[in-house]
């Protein structure tokens, strides 16, 4: 039997949100919630997540990815899209699936949907988790919203224009809107992003935590951030792996690139039963 | 040239050459010459040598000549090891 695919829009406060659910042939495990990446790293991590949520499918599991508000098809404006709002999207996902008898019970995020995910979960606006699995984690806001700035600014680097990734800054704190690869970034939504901070330790309420992070060779060391995490997670209890994937950062590349051994080792992540604190 | 490797590698992965890679050298051209190479992929780039050096480069450290070729790329990368 095939995956059922189901696609179509829930309620949230929000407004109305575009969803694509997978459904198990035979379901054995809980509904897995992807989370996605920000802006055009989402764009290029569809194909990615299309091909874990039709493997995690056929290993009994159903997924959901629903596009957050003002973002991909679900309604809204990106350039009136707030974190605040994203987090309650995650929150009414999970009673949208409790209700239709697929409660969440492990979620995937992806890069900044990470920290978007454990605000939620710090909040208590998820349920609690049996599996987390995270895929090349952003919880830095402040650099990654420099380094998603400076889109704009390196296509300024060809022209006559040079401004700055700190004028960029200095305009969205004066609450300005600024448009950046086609995305139009409010000051509301850039200070959220910018507030995000590495947090000192993983809530227990991520369940076991399966950390992947992408490399470009065998031997990359995790950075001191993220051991730093893991260790102090781990000192509190919690069971987190920390592995690594050799190839193309497929969130980043120029065409459309999937890593197959990242899908793989993800289904094994769900599938195996971790004590999760 | 020091950083010659650490460039290829980035630069590979930027710009999905894959096995490809190994054909670049130092003199390779890139921006302005390889159409593929946008600001996207100096955005890419940039990225990865700060994942790399573990640090946050400045934009004022850069400039449009530290893309023109993969050498470049390397001096960049070695400048910036260097706090230069």
């Amino acid at each position: 039997m095939s995956p059922v695919l189901e696609a179509g829009y829930l309620r949230s406060a929000d407004g109305m949100l575009f969803y694509v659910k997978r459904r198990a042939p035979e379901p054995a495990h809980g509904c897995v919630l992807v989370i996605p990446p920000f802006a055009e790293e989402m764009n290029k991590s569809r194909r990615m997540i299309a091909l874990v949520a039709r493997s995690l499918a056929n290993r009994g599991f159903t997924t959901i990815l629903p596009d957050l508000v003002g973002t991909g098809d679900s309604l809204g404006d990106f350039a009136t899209a707030t974190g605040e709002s994203w987090e309650e999207n995650l929150a009414d996902v999970c009673d949208w699936c409790e209700a239709s008898g697929h409660r969440v019970s492990a979620i995937l995020a992806i890069r900044l949907g990470a920290a978007i995910a454990l605000r939620a979960v710090d909040k208590g606006r998820m349920p609690s988790l049996k599996t987390t699995v995270l895929w090349q984690p952003v919880f830095d806001g402040r650099r990654y919203l420099t380094q998603f700035l400076r889109l704009r600014v390196a296509a300024g680097l060809t022209g006559e224009s040079k401004e700055s990734t700190n004028d960029l800054h200095a305009r969205l704190a004066k609450g300005e809107t600024i448009e950046v690869a086609g995305y139009e970034v409010s000051s509301r939504l850039a200070a959220y992003v910018q507030a995000l901070t590495v947090p000192a330790t993983l809530p227990q309420r991520l369940g076991a935590v399966t950390w992947f992070d992408v490399v470009r060779q065998d031997g990359a060391v995790q950075p001191l951030w993220a051991s730093a995490l893991c260790e102090a997670a781990r000192a509190d209890g919690r069971c987190v792996h920390y592995e690594s994937v050799v190839g193309e950062q497929y969130w980043n590349t120029v065409a459309i690139s999937t890593l197959p051994e990242l899908i793989d080792r993800t289904v094994e992540a769900f599938l195996e039963d971790r004590p999760g604190a | 040239m020091k950083y010659l490797e650490t460039a290829t590698s980035i630069l590979g992965s930027a710009l999905s050459l894959g096995s490809r890679a190994g054909s670049l050298s130092a003199e390779t051209q890139l921006m302005g010459s390889l159409p593929e190479f946008d600001s996207m992929t100096v955005v890419s780039v940039l990225t990865m040598i700060e994942e790399e050096l573990g640090t946050t480069i400045a934009d004022e450290d850069v400039s449009a000549e530290d893309f023109a070729t993969v050498g470049a790329v390397a001096n960049l990368i070695e400048r910036l090891r260097l706090g230069k």
